[in-house]
């Protein structure tokens, strides 16, 4: 039996919550004003996760970067090894908004995409 | 781009306004004369801080109410002593200024000066004043009752003012401004200025200086001393000097000025409190006390305080009462004035050594400096260097902005030669990308440097548009990576890395 | 010199600009221009390369990028004329402007309607108060160059960080500081509550164990080339406590302190401007004092959500093209919105018009149980507000009527429940 705190971003209230965990389940949540928060409880502590954003080198010296995103949310255990992944990447021109970069980083079977298109300059 | 120079006829160390009006005067002449000045450009010391006043007929005088009058002296005896050696040269200064404006394409403003007084008693000094500056031809000085002054400036709160007097004629420039035009005009015509070069050590050989600097040393003939507020370490080079620096402090802020005041105002309601506004060349207002009677220790203790602060920004409120300036803030800064101990009311000019010159300067420091130019060019011809004028000289430079004022002719023929007047990069003063290149194809290697000399960084935003921008278009003219630029001196590197280096390398802080 | 004559001219090409244009071309006006400073549209969508923009707008979850590649397509697709690398040097009473390119030189643009959409610039570290005493070294930058220098030159200003301002770019920018490696040593926060979205204190700070001090400041940059620290102290009512000074290193200091909504063309223009907004005083159509001068976006007062600027984008779009047409209905008198209890500003400041008004505004501190109130009639409850979000209100005809006759609507909310906020 343990004690997590969770602090739920659902709505501007922020209820501070205690979720208590037991045999791999949560058994109470406690300090929620309505019944959403407590499905974010659960997710928060069981299986938390996170959209991760961030921008990957390219070869174009006049736009050196392009901003990509997790297609799904990604494990938020995983974000670091992620952007590690991600920053001995580059790209190229052209790219389309969506395209696939990096597929299924980590096997978490997420894919990494481009968050942006970029022409070929001439 | 950086030269090496190893021999030279006259080293002047030091490019603040002193050094820089001389080497410019030394380069109408057929002489070798090399400026070392040890930060990444000229104007950078002390000089970056200065309020810009070219004093005049009244502001002259007011200089020496401002260090003296505590009320327990006689004024009028005080005003009647003979012309110091600064405000002599500061006479003969100020017009070779206002002369050179249309030259060296750098603006002077016009703001004249409007004194307070708070009792009779001033009323009376100032009317000594005027009698003084009359028989040295400023003839244009009034004494003005309240109704006059309100009629000059509205704004200003005259309850507790008596009255005051005016002068017409006095002038506001910024110094690195202008340290950066005469350096650039005497290097058009010949004379090598270094940057970045710091004299480390001096000896006396037989017949010549040996000047040793971080790059490297250099044989001269004639060393002078215009090293500013370090002049006192470079004078201990050569001989054991018998006076030191007194070092008072000001702290100012820069103030946005939207028709709250024309001319320059100036009053001492506390003794040894000089309190100033100063409408300058780039249309803000500098507000603060010119000096504090409290002495500061360490030379680069620029730092302001929130007591200072707090304190200063009660000038502006207490001139002019209905602006609220304290959302009209763009800037704070604070510099200092200096005074040696051998003479606290004037400069030092002498030889401790043969052709070894001292210019030991003080406030007020900046139009004297065209009028000792002369001075030193005299003294060289006296001690027998051979000054031959040059017949080639050009004393013109070009204007390195203003770009944004010129009529749309002119303006569009530019652009249609050189599109890249056409793109502006700095929203609030409107420098154009051409403009930057400029600066630095004519030397700028620093942020600041392009910020003085096309102002880019100095309007509202304070760069939050343009850094991005000028970075890169610095980056390319320099052919450096953006990362190797700095902001002013020292470490002052603006960027630390590039974005993945930490992840790519599989590190983090 | 070159002087395009145009239906409608609007400046600055970021999403309030961009949502006005493809609103005015939609509903038909021909010839529409866009004057934008930067090198590509978009404004400040490029460099927010995170997520949580079109929530509301597309009903979706979109980094800053993809909601502006939605309009950027739409420029071009719809004939849009796009001026880039140019920047408008004066914007004249009669809407007329006139602008620098390395193309056109200085030209003149002679339009039918103007609409303003500048944005904000951000505040400095000399605005701060007095400003913040200390050194003045390099080292330190507004969190919006920060996330320009970062996410789209590719540079790093620094590897250890302190950052003023929890408000959401200032968290932001700590996660994405993290994500690249750095360190960010401390969020501080002058107010008792955070200044941003808990979702961000949570995936920004929380994830990322950075301490956020809340009612503390920075009372001195210490460092004498590059910044190498900065002192911070508890305040307590707003001025700082004597004694609770300490140290945090860093190699960069970001800002993140206010955004000061940028109208010098607009005060140029002689439009009338709003003291607590800091943008120009528009009526429900967007305009603003001077005939056939509109304003939108971030330029009338600082917004939350970029979808609400897009919507106001469109709104000024519609009102420019009601002004052209001459169709811009006027009610029998004016109707003055004052800012009453609670409530920091509203928009607009000026209802005109007796049909349906929409009011966005703010109120003054986090407060629970709240009730809306909005002249003689408009109420409404909410359980939680903060001043981080913008509240809309619409106002029916009816709720305006005879408020007409007395020429003001007062707008005010308080707290059902004494502690946050009365």
């Amino acid at each position: 039996m343990s004690v997590k705190e969770v602090i739920c971003i659902l709505c501007p209230f922020g209820c501070k919550l205690e979720v208590n965990v037991g045999g791999g389940e949560v058994t109470e949540v406690k300090g929620n004003r309505c019944k959403e928060g407590i499905e974010y409880a659960r997710h928060e502590v069981f299986s938390p996760e996170r959209v991760l954003t961030t921008t990957m080198r390219t070869l174009n010296p006049k736009a050196p970067l392009l901003p990509v995103r997790s297609d799904k949310p990604l494990p938020k255990g995983k974000l670091e090894e992620s952007m590690g992944v991600i920053a001995k990447h580059t790209v190229s021109a052209p790219i389309q908004l969506g395209d696939v970069i990096v597929s299924n980083i980590l096997n978490t079977g997420v894919n990494i995409v481009a968050s942006r298109s970029m022409a070929k300059k001439s | 781009m950086e030269e090496r120079v190893t021999e030279t006829q006259v080293l002047i160390i030091g490019g603040g306004i002193t050094g820089t009006a001389l080497v410019r005067e030394l380069s109408k002449y057929k002489v070798d004369v090399c400026l070392v000045e040890k930060e990444p450009a000229v104007g950078f010391g002390i000089s970056k801080g200065t309020q810009g006043v070219l004093h005049g007929g009244l502001s002259l005088f007011s200089s020496r109410l401002v260090k003296w009058f505590d009320r327990s002296i006689d004024v009028a005896t005080y005003i009647k002593t003979p012309l110091h050696l600064k405000e002599k040269f500061n006479i003969i200064g100020r017009p070779i200024f206002l002369e050179l404006e249309s030259k060296l394409n750098v603006k002077i403003k016009k703001t004249g000066i409007i004194q307070f007084a708070y009792d009779k008693a001033e009323m009376r000094a100032f009317e000594i004043i005027k009698e003084k500056a009359e028989e040295l031809g400023f003839t244009d000085i009034v004494l003005l009752d309240r109704n006059q002054i309100r009629d000059l400036e509205p704004g200003i709160d005259m309850s507790k003012r008596v009255g005051g007097i005016y002068d017409p004629n006095d002038y506001v420039i910024v110094v690195p401004e202008w340290c950066m035009a005469f350096a650039d005009n005497a290097k058009q015509n010949g004379a090598h200025v270094l940057v970045n070069t710091e004299v480390t050590g001096i000896e006396e050989k037989k017949g010549y200086w040996l000047v040793k600097t971080n790059n490297g040393p250099i044989k001269a003939e004639f060393v002078i001393n215009a090293a500013g507020v370090h002049s006192d370490e470079i004078a201990a080079m050569v001989e054991k000097i018998d006076w030191a620096y007194v070092l008072f402090d000001h702290t100012f802020f820069v103030l946005e000025n939207k028709g709250y005041l024309k001319h320059m105002i100036f009053e001492m309601p506390v003794p040894f409190e000089p309190c100033l506004m100063i409408p300058t060349p780039d249309g803000n207002i500098l507000g603060g006390v010119t000096m504090y009677q409290h002495k500061i220790e360490e030379k680069n203790d620029f730092l302001t305080t929130r007591q200072g602060l707090e304190h200063i920004i009660k000038i502006p409120e207490s001139f002019i009462p209905d602006v609220p300036w304290r959302k009209a803030i763009m800037r704070s800064f604070r510099a200092y004035l200096m005074f040696n101990t051998r003479d606290m009311d004037d400069m030092l000019l002498y030889w401790p050594r043969e052709r070894f010159l001292n210019m030991i300067t003080c406030a007020p420091g900046i139009a004297p400096s065209a009028g000792l130019a002369l001075e030193v060019v005299k003294m060289l011809r006296d001690k027998g260097l051979d000054l031959t004028e040059k017949s080639d000289f050009n004393p013109y430079r070009e204007d390195p902005r203003g770009f944004i004022d010129l009529p749309t002719e002119i303006k569009n023929a530019k652009i249609e030669a050189n599109p890249a007047y056409g793109h502006i990069v700095c929203r609030c003063e409107k420098g154009t990308e051409q403009e930057v290149r400029n600066a630095v194809r004519a030397g700028a290697r620093t942020l600041d440097e392009v910020k003085f000399r096309v102002r880019t960084g100095m309007g509202r935003c304070q760069g939050g548009f343009c850094t991005s921008r000028v970075l890169q278009i610095m980056s390319e003219e320099m052919g450096v990576s953006p990362l190797e630029i700095k902001l002013k001196g020292g470490n002052s590197y603006i960027l630390k890395q590039e974005t993945k280096e930490l992840r790519a390398k599989g590190e983090a802080v | 010199m070159i002087t395009k004559e145009v239906d409608l001219a609007i400046i600055g090409a970021g999403p309030a600009g961009m949502a006005a244009a493809v609103k005015a071309k939609e509903l038909g006006l021909e010839r529409v221009i866009v004057l934008e400073r930067a090198e590509a549209p978009g404004g400040l969508l490029h460099q927010c390369i995170h997520n949580g923009f079109g929530l509301h707008y597309f009903n979706e979850d979109l980094t800053g990028p993809e909601y502006g590649e939605r309009f950027i397509k739409k420029l071009s697709a719809m004939n849009i004329e796009l001026a880039l690398d140019t920047m408008v040097t004066h914007l004249y009473p009669d809407r007329s402007i006139i602008a620098v390119n390395s193309e056109w030189g200085e030209f003149k643009v002679l339009p039918g309607a103007t609409i303003l959409a500048m944005g904000c610039r951000e505040k400095t570290r000399f605005q701060i108060g007095l400003g913040i005493p200390g050194s003045r070294p390099a080292g330190i930058f507004t969190a919006g160059l920060a996330q320009r220098l970062v996410n789209v030159d590719g540079y790093m200003p620094g590897t250890e960080f302190v950052i003023l301002g929890s408000g959401d770019v200032g968290m932001i920018m700590a996660r994405r500081l993290c994500l690249e490696g750095a360190k960010v040593n401390a969020v501080v926060e002058f107010m008792p509550y955070v200044g941003g979205l808990i979702r961000n204190e949570v995936q920004c700070l929380h994830d990322f164990q950075i301490p956020l001090l809340l009612e503390h400041t920075i009372s001195e940059i210490y460092g004498r080339d590059r910044i190498e620290g900065v002192k911070v102290a508890k305040v307590d009512k707003g001025e700082i406590v004597e004694g609770t000074e300490r140290s945090i290193s860093c190699d960069c200091l970001l800002l993140s302190v206010g955004l000061i909504p940028e109208n010098e063309l607009s005060i140029e223009a002689g439009v009338q401007m709003c003291e607590e907004t800091g943008g120009p005083m528009v009526d429900e159509y967007l305009q603003t004092s001077v005939d056939g001068i509109f304003a939108a976006g971030n330029v009338v007062q600082v917004h939350d959500l970029v979808d609400n600027v897009t919507l106001d984008g469109e709104r000024a779009g519609e009102g420019a093209i009601k002004y052209i047409d001459g169709k811009l209905k006027k009610g029998p008198r004016e109707i003055k919105v004052l800012v009453g209890e609670n409530i920091n500003r509203v928009t607009p400041q000026k209802i005109v018009g007796p049909e349906e008004v929409e009011l966005l505004l703010r109120i003054r501190q986090p407060m629970e149980n709240v009730e809306l109130a909005i002249g003689e009639h408009f109420r409404k409850k909410y359980r939680v507000l903060t001043p981080t979000e913008i509240v809309k209100a619409v106002l029916k005809p009816s709720d305006l009527a005879e408020h007409f006759e007395s020429g003001e609507i007062k707008v005010s909310c308080r707290s059902r429940k004494k502690g946050a906020g009365q």
